[in-house]
């Protein structure tokens, strides 16, 4: 299986831990203060452990499958899913007050804990919460 | 290691806003959509349960505060919410949806408190049960979808209720609950499918059926607080279900084709407090079982449907209001009229063999039909009212009486008669008792001073003079049966005891005459040997009063005691004032004998100047007259007066050769 990670150098990133496949890690903390994150097209990515975008965005396109192994918190900002992406979050979906998720059509957000809003939520395509 | 999160809801905060154009979708059995955020803050297509026990909540879980989606209506849950899971039943939890649908295989367990404001969906749902009532509240309009159980509440609304705006029963759909149905004042609804209800049904906006539609009560109550209009299809109140109620200012309407059709079943009844209009001219589009009951009771007067023989009414009750008609009314069981008059013009009440019962001294005005073909002798067929009727010992095909009270029948004579027409019209030979009642209405303040209802009897009459009479005299050895008015409301009654259509002049009524009620004093003619007091001995069959002139010819008539003849044991009611006059004519047998009991023993004809006793009967031979001749024979006396009576005239004409044979005591004087 072929998983790419793409970063845009043009924004301030800061990692408290990161890791891209395939390449297996261990790390605790995605943190994303300001920074554009572009999950490109047809990419995979795996983020085991939390995610916080405290500024910035995330935007996962058409085709890229991105696995959030642990709570997602967006802060401001938001987190920008794509055309037929496929997102899935094992945790928690945490919206705060300036925080933004979209999830566009026609792809699918899993989500296996909560999704706790207090920003804004979009949706086009699915969202599935919780498990069977 | 990752552990899956415990908690799998979607928990809206004051702030948050949820725009979803998408699916949202709860895998999870208790996975709830929790919020504190304003109703606005959420748009939505679709949201998808797919756990057992789904729900929309507040941040504290509770599903019954303000901030709960679809606590009330105006937190109503946008979009669709759609419950869909392929095992394991779900519960549908009570909530205020715009659209709601029903999808998977899973059995769905739909609780009291759901309400759908737009679109109800089954989409190859598992079985439906329903608690409680399952309500549309859109204001525009909606379907109600089909469930077609037929029995529980399974794939079977339980209660069904509508509110807010107009609905829909599409054509082919068939929608069935197995308790009550409600309506409110804006629901409108137009059932162009089959709507069955279940138990009590209220409905409080116009109901329309068309389309070859059929609306069916439930088993119990149905209120009509708006119209109900039958434009094409069927309204039909399902065997043993109780009472429809019209209400008043309402109106149902069975339309003006054929195919707009109205049944009442078994042990059903319709109770009109508004209206019932049949528009289709020919009424074979109704369908009345013997056992249902229409009942027009409103407080206001009120029309009662015309029916035909073939599509007649069951039972008829009329009540509380005056009541016309707009047509010939036919009923095949009983006729109730009650409070107030049945007034039915030139048309006709029509019924069979059932009972005619009337309260508050109605009657029905006009003509009033029975049809005996499935008649049975010696059954009392009452008519027009309580005291008009007809025991047949031969029964026509069918007998009418056309009865008018204060109107002037035919040979009226106003210083005599009561003005009642009662029009006898008849098919097929007839014998009956009839008993004919009237009012003191009906008695015109002309009548001469020595007119009373104690003397009214029958007349046949043809013409319109007062001549134009045959008086109906009772078959010898009975008597007229009378009862007096006691009031302006109650009748009185004139009954003979054998008239028929043929036979005699004195006992037939031809068909198409009046049967006159006649109070004035013909001269009183024995028609039979007997006593005096006995009725059954004067043509008119009432014993003479101090007003009559008496005639005796060919009979023998005693005075004061019991002859073996007659055994008449009464005495008699004037013995000091017997007639103003007695003739007795030159006829064998013809006697009158003055006799006694123990002490009543004296009589006397009125004691007025002028009181004539004319005797012209020659005895043929001696006659014993020293005890008192109690056999049955006929005796051939002239004026007989038994040692121990006494017998007062005030005058005595007695002709030639004509006999008194007396052994008691004969004065002649008014003193």
């Amino acid at each position: 299986m072929r998983t790419t990670t793409i970063i845009s150098t043009m924004l301030t990133l800061a990692f408290a831990v990161m890791l891209f496949s395939p390449v297996e890690s261990y790390s605790q903390l995605l943190v994303n203060r300001g920074a554009q994150i572009h999950i490109r097209e047809g990419a995979q990515v795996t983020v085991n452990g939390d995610t916080e975008n405290g500024s910035g965005e995330i935007r996962v396109y058409n085709k890229a499958r991105v696995t959030f192994n642990g709570n997602v918190k967006i802060v401001q900002g938001g987190l920008f899913l794509l055309q037929d992406c496929l997102a899935s979050i094992s945790m928690d979906l945490n919206i705060g007050i300036a925080g933004v998720c979209w999830r566009y059509a026609p792809g699918v957000l899993d989500v296996l804990g909560t999704i706790k809003n207090d920003g804004e939520l979009n949706n086009e395509g699915e969202i599935n919460i919780g498990k069977p | 290691m990752i552990v899956p999160a415990a908690a799998q809801h979607l928990q809206n905060g004051v702030g948050g806003r949820v725009n979803n154009t998408g699916v949202i979708r709860f895998k999870s059995d208790s996975g709830q959509f929790r919020n504190a955020a304003p109703a606005a803050s959420l748009t939505n297509n679709v949201i998808e349960f797919n756990g057992t026990n789904n729900a929309f909540t507040d941040m504290a879980k509770d599903p019954t505060t303000a901030t709960a989606f679809g606590v009330d209506a105006s937190m109503r849950i946008p979009g669709l919410v759609r419950y869909t899971r392929d095992s394991v039943a779900q519960n549908v939890q009570s909530r205020y949806y715009t659209d709601l649908e029903m999808a998977g295989g899973s059995p769905k367990n739909i609780v009291d408190g759901v309400y759908v404001g737009q679109r109800y969906v089954i989409t190859r749902s598992g079985p439906r049960t329903y608690a409680g009532t399952f309500t549309y509240d859109g204001a525009l309009l909606q379907t109600i979808t089909s469930e077609t159980g037929l029995s529980g509440n399974t794939d079977r609304y339980d209660n069904l209720t509508i509110l807010n705006g107009p609905k829909e029963v599409r054509k082919f759909d068939e929608v069935r609950m197995s308790r009550a149905f409600y309506s409110d004042a804006n629901a409108t609804m137009l059932v162009k499918g089959s709507l069955y209800w279940g138990t009590n049904s209220t409905i409080s906006a116009p109901v329309t059926v068309d389309s070859a539609g059929m609306l069916v009560t439930g088993g119990g109550r149905t209120m009509l607080n708006a119209d109900l209009s039958i434009n094409d299809g069927e309204f039909v109140a399902t065997d043993n279900a109780d009472t429809t109620t019209i209400a008043a200012g309402t109106t149902l309407t069975v339309g003006s084709n054929a195919n707009a059709k109205l049944t009442l079943g078994q042990n059903t009844q319709l109770h009109v407090l508004g209206g019932y209009v049949n528009s289709f001219a020919p009424r074979t589009n109704v369908r009345f079982d013997p056992t249902s009951l229409v009942n027009f009771d409103a407080t206001a007067p009120q029309v009662i449907q015309s029916t035909v023989a073939t599509n007649a009414y069951g039972h008829l009750r009329t009540g509380r209001s005056p009541k016309t008609v707009n047509g010939d009314v036919f009923l095949v069981s009983t006729l109730s009229v009650n409070d107030e008059d049945l007034n039915v013009g030139t048309s006709m009440l029509s019924m069979t063999t059932g009972t005619a019962q009337y309260t508050n001294f109605t009657e029905v005005i006009g003509a009033m039909q029975r049809d005996l073909r499935g008649g049975v002798p010696g059954e009392l067929y009452v008519f027009n009212n309580e005291r008009t009727h007809m025991r047949f010992t031969v029964l026509p095909q069918y007998m009418t009486l056309d009865v008018h009270p204060t109107t002037s029948p035919l040979a009226y004579d106003l210083t005599t008669d009561v003005q009642r027409k009662i029009n006898v019209r008849y098919t097929g030979d007839w014998t009956a008792l009839v008993r004919a009642g009237y009012k003191r209405g009906d008695i015109p303040a002309t009548w001469l001073p020595d007119v009373s209802e104690s003397l009214l009897r029958f007349f046949d009459a043809q013409g319109p003079t007062t001549s134009d009479v045959r008086k109906m005299l009772p078959v010898p050895g009975t008597s007229y049966l009378r009862s007096a008015t006691v009031d302006t409301r109650s009748f009185g009654f004139v009954e003979h005891g054998l008239l028929s259509s043929t036979g005699v002049a004195e006992r037939r009524i031809d068909n198409g005459h009046d049967l006159l009620m006649r109070g004035n004093r013909d001269v009183l003619k024995a028609i039979a040997s007997g006593r005096w007091s006995n009725p059954a001995t004067w043509d008119e069959g009432r014993e003479p009063d101090p007003k009559d002139r008496v005639s005796i010819s060919g009979f023998t008539v005693h005075v004061g005691y019991v002859r073996a003849n007659d055994n008449y044991a009464i005495l008699e009611a004037y013995p000091d004032t017997m007639a103003i006059a007695v003739t007795l004519a030159d006829v064998p047998n013809t006697s009158l004998l003055i006799g006694y009991t123990n002490t009543f023993n004296t009589f006397s004809l009125k004691r007025t100047a002028g009181v004539l006793f004319t005797q012209n009967r020659v005895a043929p031979s001696l006659v014993p007259f020293t005890t008192l001749d109690v056999s049955a024979a006929n005796l051939d006396a002239g004026l007989l007066i038994y040692p121990g009576a006494s017998y007062t005239v005030p005058d005595l004409l007695i002709g030639a050769d004509a006999t008194v044979f007396n052994g008691g005591v004969l004065q002649v004087g008014s003193n």
